[in-house]
């Protein structure tokens, strides 16, 4: 008997995130390499539904030039008929038919949950289509087992498990470019400004943001604000008019300064969009502004911007095309390793390292700290973010002189009497 | 404490970002940053400048600024202090009162803790703790699987090869041979080749051979013959500047041009310096203001005034180390350790490469076929010996 090749197949599903056709390219590539077929399903699982021409073959040179390529280059959609029993019954059909052995999926935590049922699923799904008459047992017979593999395309960094998603670090590039451009006009205005960025229910790509470009202040829905965050906020940013030379430089006694009284002339306020106060009620930029701007308060000259969907766009960053292309290999190795009583895994990165995780546990992870928030059990949802996230809070409390009750330990005797050279 | 900020070596983006963290860490704690400007050149020769000596307190309003800009602001310099005089740097650090030493910069930082380490026993004043960010594009510092800087040049490579593969494509059939720096290292180079997909990596690790450039070139042939795409056309060859004495960039791309016998197109291009960047990464600020918050965090342990129990600091083999990320980990690694183990100080990078498992997945994705590894240099009476015909 002649060995048939295996047939591996890679999807792009959920929103676009930069580094997606990387993916493609990487898993279409490394199945050619590890002698399969490879095949990609056009338009996520609307094309698994659809069958036919969505389910295509391809070869070396169809992804030659998909990494410098934004978005995703065999297309994405939302497809209701998937959430269905019977959708999900055609996209077997489907997919037996056109003779797929293993399915990449690269996604976000809703794509991703819906291949993990799909697999669940798929035993009882073949059973139906015999019994049916829509397939015979012997079409039906090779494909006992649905193997599947997560990789995370996500620009919200959302999926708990993992240090980094495809797209996210290229969205960041996008947001701190803007706030950089933002910046030069609102010192040169003394202005303030309050930009709203994505994200969902995760903060990671507001957090960074401030991180990354020393905002003054910061929303996010992990870490909502106290009930005074108004006055806090004015604390922090209020404004002095004019530079006061004398107290410029360093001494202990300018520990807790105001940034506008230090003579800062530019105020950047970074907002996520599921920002909230600690009773779960949402923090909007036109909330902010109107305080910033408050006539009898601070008196700001306030602009709010939306970044919007330029945060998605765009060719993907160096650290996503390795991340992609690295996890892209990983997935082909390990479909072709999967035994059917292995675990849905993901490829996940912490820090350096390339990882296979069970991909529920992180599903239900991540579904958990989007539960907690809405419970307003901030500090749990918090304990479950990755220690970078919360390293990088507690970094950017102390670098922004916010004072998120971080705490400030006593200076030691010395330190009091310098200031001198 | 008193605490030293220096930036050493050639600059790299996010060393402004660990600064700004550094210092705004060290004023809510209570302690005293210092810049020294310049690095060792401008401590050992202007420190004492009127009026402005290269010893002197931030200013933060500046500092705030710093976050996202690129280069160093302290100003940067390779001199080591051996250089400027040991005995010098020494009482300079007396001179100043400095508690502790925060350096951020490449492998001349790693080299000057190294100096400054081993020099402890001869004068008291170097027993205070010291600690090194790893910031250089070139990625080459023990201790390290990534460096400040790295993903900054990565992007500017990957934007400049872009470019380049679109011009290459759009005059269709044309292979550009890009010369990267890294010193002696080839991380930048093969990670720019993973993430833009390079026909091939030449890297110093590795080496060139003929018969490796006869094989490449053959397979450029091979697959120009059958090409017959008009889109996408472009070919990308991806050369450390040290990968070989002899076969630079320019020298490669003449040779395929020669051997393609007006069949296909050749041309060499070199970024040179705008690999440094302009505005640092996201991803190279954000890590610098973690990690340099660890490292002032480290330092803390230590104390102020650590050259009043010179023995006790000596001995703690963690008073001189560098931070760096190792595989899930961040961690401290002791710098005599580093060192007598980690090093190859011949070509300045660490022993083994952490990156150099990717190589493959470059050369299989990029299409490469299999070609005959390059023999390893001989050395020293080794080299002398096989020269005359004496194999032992």
């Amino acid at each position: 008997m002649t060995q048939v090749k295996k047939k591996v197949a890679v999807m792009t599903s959920g929103g676009d995130s930069p580094g997606m056709n990387a993916v493609v390219r990487a898993v279409v590539r490394m199945a050619i390499h590890m002698d399969c077929d490879a095949y990609c399903v056009y338009e996520g699982y609307e094309g698994l539904v659809r069958g036919g021409n969505y389910i295509k073959k391809m070869g070396w040179e169809d992804v030659r030039g998909y990494l410098s390529e934004g978005g995703t280059l065999i297309g994405t959609a939302r497809c209701m008929a998937f959430f269905e029993r019977a959708g999900r019954l055609q996209a077997a059909k489907n997919m037996v038919l056109s003779g797929i052995d293993a399915l990449i999926i690269c996604g976000g935590d809703g794509s991703l949950t819906g291949a993990d049922r799909f697999r669940a699923e798929w035993p009882s799904l073949l059973e139906e289509l015999v019994s049916k008459g829509d397939l015979q047992k012997e079409q039906v017979e090779p494909y006992q087992h649905l193997n599947i593999v997560g990789l995370v395309g996500s620009i919200d960094n959302d999926l708990s498990g993992t240090d980094a998603t495809i797209g996210a670090y290229s969205a960041l590039s996008r947001i701190c470019e803007m706030v950089d451009y933002i910046e030069a006009t609102a010192s040169s205005h003394s202005r303030a400004f309050v930009i709203e960025v994505m994200g969902r229910h995760c903060g990671w790509l507001a957090l960074m943001a401030a991180v990354a470009t020393g905002a003054d202040f910061l929303f996010i829905p992990e870490k909502p604000r106290e009930d005074n965050w108004r006055e806090e906020m004015a604390r922090v940013i209020k404004k002095v008019s004019g530079i006061l030379p004398n107290r410029r430089f360093l001494c202990p006694s300018l520990i807790n300064d105001q940034h506008r009284d230090m003579g800062k002339r530019k105020t950047i306020v970074i907002i996520a969009e599921g920002a909230l106060d600690k009773h779960g009620s949402k923090i909007t930029p036109t909330m902010v502004k109107d305080l910033l701007a408050d006539k009898n308060g601070l008196a700001l000259d306030t602009r709010i911007t939306t970044l919007g969907h330029v945060q998605r766009g765009g060719t993907a960053v160096a650290y996503d095309r390795m991340l992609a292309t690295l996890q892209g290999v990983e997935a082909v190795k390990a479909v072709l390793e999967a035994t059917p009583e292995t675990e849905t895994c993901f490829i996940a990165i912490t820090e350096n390292k390339i990882t296979r995780k069970p991909l529920m546990a992180a599903v239900k992870e991540t579904q958990q700290v989007a539960k907690l928030i809405d419970a307003q059990r901030f500090e749990e949802a918090m304990g479950l973010r990755d220690t970078e996230f919360s390293d990088q809070y507690k970094s950017y409390a102390m670098s922004a002189t916010m004072n998120f009750g971080e705490d400030t330990v006593a200076k030691d005797e010395e330190v009091s009497q310098h200031i001198r050279l | 404490m008193r605490i030293g900020f220096i930036n050493v070596g050639a600059p790299a983006g996010g060393m402004n970002a660990a600064i700004r963290a550094g210092v705004a860490y060290c004023r809510s704690r209570g302690h005293e940053p210092l810049a020294i400007h310049n690095g060792f050149a401008g401590f050992a020769r202007h420190h004492g400048d009127q009026p402005l000596g290269a010893v002197r307190p931030f200013d933060w309003l500046e500092v705030d600024g710093w976050a996202s800009k690129g280069g160093s602001e302290i100003g940067t310099n390779r001199e080591l202090p051996e250089e400027s005089g040991i005995e010098h740097i020494a009482n300079l650090i007396k001179q100043y009162k400095f508690d502790a030493l925060f350096l951020i910069g490449g492998f001349e930082a790693f080299h000057a803790v190294s100096q400054l380490r081993k020099a402890r026993n001869q004068y008291p004043s170097l027993c205070i703790p010291m600690v090194l960010l790893p910031a250089t594009i070139s990625n080459n510092v023990p201790g390290t699987e990534y460096s400040l800087g790295s993903d900054t040049c990565l992007n500017e490579l990957v934007a400049y090869c872009d470019k380049i593969k679109q011009s290459a494509s759009a005059t269709r059939r044309r292979v550009f041979v890009i010369e990267t720096q890294g010193g002696r290292s080839g991380y930048v180079a093969l990670l720019a080749g993973l993430s833009v997909g390079a026909s091939a990596v030449y890297i110093p690790e590795e080496g060139i051979s003929l018969q490796m450039l006869n094989t490449d070139v053959m397979h450029l042939k091979e697959v120009f013959a059958k090409d017959k795409g008009q889109t996408r056309a472009g070919r990308l060859v991806l050369v450390n500047e040290k990968a070989s004495r002899t076969y630079s960039a320019k020298l490669i791309a003449d040779i395929i041009r020669e051997e393609a016998h007006n069949r296909f197109e050749s041309r060499d291009s070199i970024p040179g310096h705008v690999q440094q960047g302009g505005v640092p990464s996201p991803m190279d600020r954000c890590r610098a203001v973690r990690l340099a918050i660890k490292c002032i965090q480290h330092l803390e342990k230590f104390g102020p005034r650590g050259y009043e129990r010179p023995g006790q600091i000596a001995q703690d083999s963690f008073s001189a180390s560098v931070i760096g990320i190792k595989g899930a980990d961040v961690v401290f690694s002791s710098m005599q350790d580093l060192e007598e183990n980690e090093t190859d100080w011949k070509n300045r990078r660490p022993t083994s490469a952490h990156w150099m498992n990717m190589k493959s997945v470059v050369d299989i994705l990029g299409g490469r076929p299999d070609y005959p590894a390059p023999v390893p240099d001989l050395q020293g009476l080794m080299a002398k010996d096989a020269k005359r015909g004496l194999e032992a």
